[in-house]
This record gives structure tokens, sequence and C-alpha cells, in this order.
């Protein structure tokens, strides 16, 4: 049997939407080992773990000793080297998926921390994160909303481009941090099915050349359909989102397809968003475009 | 059960694969790591990593961790037998872990038994090796 593709099975009356869990270690200090680390679940679902994202900005370079391990629901190790962990780069896939149950947590270990940031005078904008990618399963019962097209409908291929400015620094002028900001991409009058999300900066690298960013210049919370509930426990690296490739030869550093499963934003909605800057004051302002690209309902 | 539609542009592994383990089996992802630091040229042979008493270890994929510098490996089964019929270049094993290389079929190495590991150092220099080895533990669950 070599088909390995097929519609993806749940329980009957389940309902899986993305999410992601987001460990910020910017409170922790370089150059040690943190173990047992715990990121605690959200009590109102059971969470399945696909993926997970960021380890190199938390750790060292693999020649610098820097390492991770991860546990399963149950304590036990989810990889070899219980005490000195693995090299883990940009993405792990987990296959097959781990499944956390309501209010489980997922425990790691940290092996010689160093702490990426983005460079602002004396006092560094860290942009150190791991996130836990998934689908959150609700169960049956549960009211959480779902998404149906109330009308008969063909699909086209549809994108929306969203023009950011990010024209405030992280710190503010007495050097603290400023909050998130929130913006909205207004909809049409057709649903619109999100399937991923690219990010650019419209004047290109240095030579003028359009590309994708590539550098964590804010973090990004998106919102679900009704606008009630983030994908995300915590605002995630614009990076984790972004399917964009570097360039035309250089794939997406993190190749993240977010979010899985897509969503529908109804007719005359708006996708939701709140931006963080991780920018430096001196670098402001600073122009952006996000695509959102997925798939137009068109009545029919 | 009930069908998720596929996103098309995500990979299988964000769309979620259905449980593949046998009847009364139950599958956990789960990596064996192999560490070595050889020295310039060093060639050790049958080396070993043990697998766990808990449970069969479907061997599905290998990861090159990291290398300071090129190296030669060959890889046996639980029996010792070997996996080709001489060294491979560790250029010839590409991928990540995002993208491992993949074994097809897996083999299965039983609870309690080994990875046999022949390794030699091609950089003529100090080689210091992380190999990951993907698959899933096969627990009994009846």
């Amino acid at each position: 049997m070599r088909i390995i593709e097929e519609p993806y099975l749940t329980p009957d009356g389940t309902l899986d939407t993305p999410f992601a869990y987001v460990y910020d270690t910017s409170a922790f200090t370089d150059g040690v080992n943190v173990l047992n680390i715990a990121q605690q679940l959200q009590g109102d679902s059971a969470f399945i773990l696909r993926r997970i994202m960021g380890v190199p900005t938390v750790v060292d370079t693999a020649a610098n000793g820097g390492r991770f391990n991860y546990k399963n629901a149950d304590g036990s190790y989810a990889n070899g080297n219980p005490t000195t962990g693995i090299f883990m780069k940009h993405v792990w896939p987990v296959v097959p998926e781990k499944l956390y149950r309501q209010n489980d947590q997922i425990s790691f270990d940290l092996y010689n921390t160093l702490r990426a940031f983005n460079a602002c005078s004396a006092t560094p904008i860290y942009t150190s994160q791991i996130a836990f990618m998934g689908v959150k399963r609700f169960g049956k019962g549960s009211t959480y909303p779902r998404q149906i097209t109330p009308y008969r409908y063909r699909e086209v291929p549809y994108k929306y481009a969203y023009e950011l400015t990010i024209n405030w620094a992280h710190f503010d002028t007495s050097g603290r941090a400023q909050p998130a900001q929130r913006f909205n991409q207004q909809l049409d009058n057709f649903d619109f099915e999100l399937l991923r999300i690219s990010i650019a900066q419209p004047g290109g690298n240095n030579a003028g050349v359009p590309t994708a960013l590539a550098t964590p210049d804010f973090s990004m919370t998106l919102y679900d359909p009704p606008n009630t509930h983030q994908f995300s426990s915590a605002p995630m690296l614009q990076g984790f989102y972004n399917a964009g490739g570097r360039s035309p030869s250089t794939r997406a550093m993190y190749g993240a397809t977010f979010p899985t499963p897509s969503q529908i934003y109804p007719r005359g909605g708006c996708i939701t968003f709140d931006i963080t800057s991780l920018l430096c004051g001196t670098s402001i302002p600073q122009s952006y475009e996000i695509l959102f690209d997925g798939i137009w309902r068109y009545p029919c | 059960m009930q069908a998720i539609p596929a996103n098309p542009f995500a990979p299988p592994m964000d769309n979620g694969l259905n449980n593949a383990s046998p009847l009364n089996y139950q599958d956990m992802d789960f990596t064996y790591p192999y560490d070595v630091v050889l020295t310039a040229l060093q060639f050790l042979r049958d080396q070993t990593v043990s697998t766990t008493n808990d449970a069969d270890f479907a061997w599905r994929a290998i990861v090159i961790a990291y290398s300071t510098g090129s190296f030669n490996v060959r890889f046996a089964d639980s029996q010792g037998y070997y996996l080709s019929n001489g060294m491979i270049d560790s250029a010839n094993l590409q991928g990540d872990a995002a993208s491992p290389y993949p074994l097809f079929p897996e083999i299965l190495i039983p609870a309690g038994g080994r990875i046999g590991i022949d390794i030699q150092d091609t950089s003529d220099a100090g080689n210091t090796i992380q190999l990951l080895m993907r698959g899933v533990k096969r627990y009994r669950v009846a």
C-alpha cells in the first residue's frame, strides 16, 4: 500500500481549528540549561501537535551545543538523549501527530540558551520563540462557532493584499514595550477561504528585488472568522506565518502554511490581526505587504 | 468519522495524517540520536544505537542533524544486515529535520534491539556528528 494521502478523518462531531502555542523565552538568561519548561495548554480543548518551530531562536548553534528535547503528554521524552537533547533546526515535524489532552502541558528542555534579538542600542528586542503548531480539537457539543457558507458557490482563487506600515517602535521613548495595534482586512461580498499568508517588503531587498520578509520585524496575532478567538496563545513571529519564499530559489524559512485547516471568513466581514512592532526606533517607519491567499466562494 | 477538507498549499503533516498504526498497536513519533566525535579519517565499525525495551521501533528516516565535515556511513538493521553494499557519502543523505532522508519501506527494529552503524570521517579533520534515526515507537495496546 503506497498511497499515503487521503482525507484526514476526525471523530464525528469534533471541530479542528488551527492553533499555535507560543513560548517566548525573552525573560531567560543566555548560556544556561533550562529543563522541564512547561507550556500549559488552554482548558477549552485538546491539542494535536504537528510541528515545532523556532528552536534556533532560543538556543545556541549546534556547534556551540544548543540542543532541545520535549516530552509526550505522559511525561516520557519524545526523543532519545533524555539528558543532552538533540540538535533541532527551524522546523521539526511531528509525525504521527501527538495528542495532548485538555489542560495537559508540553514540557521541553533547552540546552545552552541563546536568545535571538534585534539590536537596538543598549536594549535588545528579543525575538526568541518556540511555536508548537497544530490544531485545537473541540469536542462534541462545543459551542465554538462552525463556518458554513450559506449559499451555493463555485471556487475562484483570490488574494487580499494588505499594505501595512509600522510607524511605531517596540520601545517607547521611556523604554517601555508598546502594545500591539489592531488591523483589519475588509472582505468583499463573498465568503473567503484563507489558505496561507505571505509577507514581503514591497521595496524589495537592497538590490531592489522583491523578496519575502526574512527578518523578525514584527509579531502577529491572527483572529478567527468571528474575531473572537486568537489562533495563537501569544503574538507569533512573522516568520512562523510567512509562506513566501525568501527568493525565487529559496523556500520560506519555516515553510508554514497557516492557517491549516483553512478558515472561512464570512462575506462582508474582515480578517483581524494584531501587530506587535519588534523594530528599533531608528528603523521606523517600515512598509510591508501581507498577502492573504485563498479562495473566493463565488455564488452560482 | 468525518473528513476534514485539506488545505491544498499545506504539507500532509499540517493537514493531518490518519492513524496508520497496525491493528492492536499504537505508533508514537520517536527519534533515536547517534552522537559521535571522530578524529581525522577515523573509521568506527559496528557502532550501536540500542533501542529501548518498551516498544518496537519502525525506522522511517535519517537526518544528519549536525556535522562539522563530510563522512561516510553505513547502516545495519537489528540482525546485522547492511542496508547498502558499501559506505555512503554523507552528501548523498540529503535532507534536514523538516524533510528527512526517507527509508522506505520502514525497517522494524525490535524492542531492545539495535541499529548498527559503520562511520568514517572523510574530512581529514575532527568531526562532530549527530545522526537522527526518525520513526515511531510501536506500542502494543492489546
